[in-house]
């Protein structure tokens, strides 16, 4: 099966990494949760309740969405944290990306681990400015807020269609389709993993600069 | 249009969550403009009264808004002819002058259906998700930046609802349309749309009389003569009335914003389709439902819950309440945000999406006044020193040195300074 896959590229500076990872991660987490299942017999089972809180970011003018669940926010808070680190330690390398991958297990047979089977990838390519004055630094807040607009309802067109998702599975089986770790939610399984590859293209950088350059 | 028909369980299911997702829908963005952060909690076992695995509080008025406009419209979205649910948000200022800023639509095709869709488990989830995809869409428009800055003496958010085609032609030039989420049923398709405006200014319509217009900073057209003394006390008298205006009687005069309105909604009406203009509206003030639950049956007639039969009535005991000291007390111990908003009118690029005048607390609108200009200098700050000056390495650990040297040379004061801090009478 071919795990679906979308890309997203920002260029940002070193603070705004966090809000910017955040937001994209927890709009789409927020979509690919469900309430805690509550099993009540065998075959019967009730589901649980979605809360929701608005996080107002420091260094962008935005505002978004996560699943109210400090579990959740502290797990993808550490991987984004653990990122962030990696990113701006080194000087070398100013670019890097992100990726949140949803999966599910498949049994296998005699001892083996169960095989790891991604059905929907997101990535997130950041590249790392460097700017030197506060004209500028307002002009790119503010691109950037619109261009976190524009993510939010492309990730939302992207969420709606109707491709495949996970179906819920036999109750004895949730492990294998969603991570019943969490105490208040159900989210489906995923991982965050990242890389600070020096291979990103530097064109995104150069445009902003270009586009900027131009309306002044 | 689908041939396949589901039979009685499925059909009053469907009807049902139809229903509440209108409803759901309707909470999700009248609150997202009340200015306030949203936290709601999530549950291991929901109690029964979550719809659609959502903790989403209802908010009276908007659920009795609500549900009076699905009943007006004496067919539900889902049954023919199909007429869409709209929700509209509008920015007011104390003048009394509004800009609509966005309207919501969900509409049902049934040009497009899947009969494989089960009601009760897919199509129920499918509405969760678009659920939380305008949950999460409410917070990107521009919209919401603005609602979080609304105070009493600068701008409030309003919203209205209506079944019908959904009114764009008063958004602007330039209105981006985006899809929210779409619900695929045995029977039909529901779509979730935003349309909101780019450009905070009003386009000009020429005045009937023939007087030139002229434009404020807000850009509305207005005579020569508007503000002249004896007019503006005739519309004060107005207010008090309780009474909407109508066109043949009012003797407000012409070029007042009310007026503006209804010329522009006029000239919506021929635009709009062959639904034509909706038939009951309630038009409310977000600041006015913002109420706990103790205030609801006291504020209650000050929400100004009211329907209009006809496109020309027009919200003016909304007004009224606004100058009744009870409401003002409301709004002042609600949460405000005091923000100075910039003065942004010829200096931004085109697309700039604010407009919005600086009105300096307790100075004059003037714009050779002090403080306005002390705040519009403020709004391009100098560049930072440490941005231009780089000193060296060697020239920071210099400066470092000396300074110790000098905190150093003078322990004993500070030693003396934190005795006295620390003695107590």
């Amino acid at each position: 099966m071919n795990a679906r896959s979308q890309t997203f590229e920002f260029a940002v500076e070193g603070r705004q990494i966090d809000e910017v990872v955040s937001c994209m991660f927890h709009t789409i987490l927020f979509h690919r949760c469900v309430g805690k299942y509550h099993t009540n017999g065998e075959d019967s089972y009730s589901v649980g309740t979605l809360g929701y809180t608005d996080v107002d970011c420091d260094y962008i003018d935005f505002t978004y969405l996560q699943v109210t669940s400090q579990e959740l926010q502290r797990a993808v808070a550490e991987k984004i944290n653990q990122f962030h680190d990696k990113l701006r330690s080194s000087d070398s390398n100013r670019s890097g990306q992100i990726t949140l991958e949803f999966y599910q297990k498949k049994k296998s047979r005699w001892m083996f681990k169960p095989e790891e089977i991604p059905w929907e990838i997101w990535t997130i390519k950041i590249e790392q400015m460097q700017l030197s004055s506060e004209n500028e630094r307002q002009f790119m807040r503010e691109k950037l807020s619109d261009s976190l607009t524009e993510r939010i309802f492309q990730i939302t067109e992207i969420i709606n269609k109707p491709d495949y998702v996970p179906k819920p599975p036999h109750l004895s089986e949730l492990d294998l389709v969603f991570d019943t770790s969490y105490t208040d939610i159900q989210p489906y399984l995923f991982k965050i993993h990242f890389s600070d590859s020096p291979t990103i293209v530097n064109h995104v950088k150069t445009m902003i600069k270009e586009a900027f350059n131009t309306s002044l | 249009m689908s041939d396949y028909q589901l039979n009685n369980e499925d059909h009053e299911a469907l009807e049902k969550f139809t229903k509440f997702f209108l409803v759901k829908a309707a909470q999700i963005i009248v609150q997202s403009r009340l200015g306030d952060k949203k936290i709601t909690k999530s549950k291991a076992v929901c109690s029964g009264n979550e719809w659609f695995h959502l903790s989403i509080k209802d908010i009276p008025e908007v659920t009795v808004n609500a549900k009076k406009c699905l009943a007006d419209a004496q067919h539900l979205l889902i049954n023919p002819p199909h007429r869409p649910f709209c929700v509209e948000i509008s920015l007011r200022t104390p003048d009394f002058q509004t800009i609509t800023l966005e309207t919501w639509c969900i509409s049902f095709d049934d040009s497009i259906s899947d009969p494989s869709q089960r009601v009760r488990f897919n199509i129920y989830n499918r509405m969760s998700i678009v659920l939380r995809s305008l949950l999460t869409c409410t917070r990107a428009t521009p919209t919401y930046q603005l609602s979080r800055k609304q105070s009493a003496d600068k701008y409030i958010i309003c919203y209205k609802m209506y079944s019908g085609e959904p009114i764009v032609s008063h958004l602007g030039e330039h209105y981006s349309k985006k899809t929210i989420g779409n619900i695929i049923t045995p029977i039909g398709r529901f779509v979730l749309n935003v349309a909101y405006r780019t450009r905070l200014t009003m386009s000009s319509t020429p005045v009937d009389n023939g007087t030139v217009p002229c434009f404020t900073q807000f850009g509305i057209d207005i005579r020569d003569d508007h503000f002249s003394l004896g007019k503006n006390q005739h519309c004060l008298e107005e207010d008090n009335d309780a009474q909407l205006p109508s066109i043949e009687s009012s003797s407000i005069p012409k070029s007042s914003p009310i007026e503006v309105m209804k010329r522009r909604q006029m000239s919506s009406e021929s635009i709009s389709s062959s639904h034509g203009t909706p038939d009951k509206v309630y038009y409310s003030k977000l600041r006015a439902a913002f109420t706990t639950p103790s205030n609801i049956a006291h504020s209650s007639s000050h929400i100004g819950l009211y329907s209009r039969t006809s496109d020309n009535d027009l919200p003016y005991a909304l007004m009224m309440q606004q100058q009744q000291p009870q409401s003002m007390e409301q709004e002042q111990n609600s949460k405000n945000n005091f923000y100075l908003s910039g003065d942004f009118d010829n200096e931004t690029a085109p697309d700039d999406f604010i407009l919005v005048e600086v009105k300096p607390f307790f100075g004059k609108s003037d714009s050779t006044d002090d403080l306005a200009l002390f705040i519009r200098s403020c709004q391009q700050p100098p560049m930072l020193e440490s941005f231009v000056i780089e000193p060296s390495l060697g020239e920071t650990i210099n400066q470092l040195t000396e300074e110790l040297r000098v905190f150093e040379s003078k322990v004993e004061e500070f030693d003396q300074l934190v005795t006295t801090l620390s003695t107590t009478e």
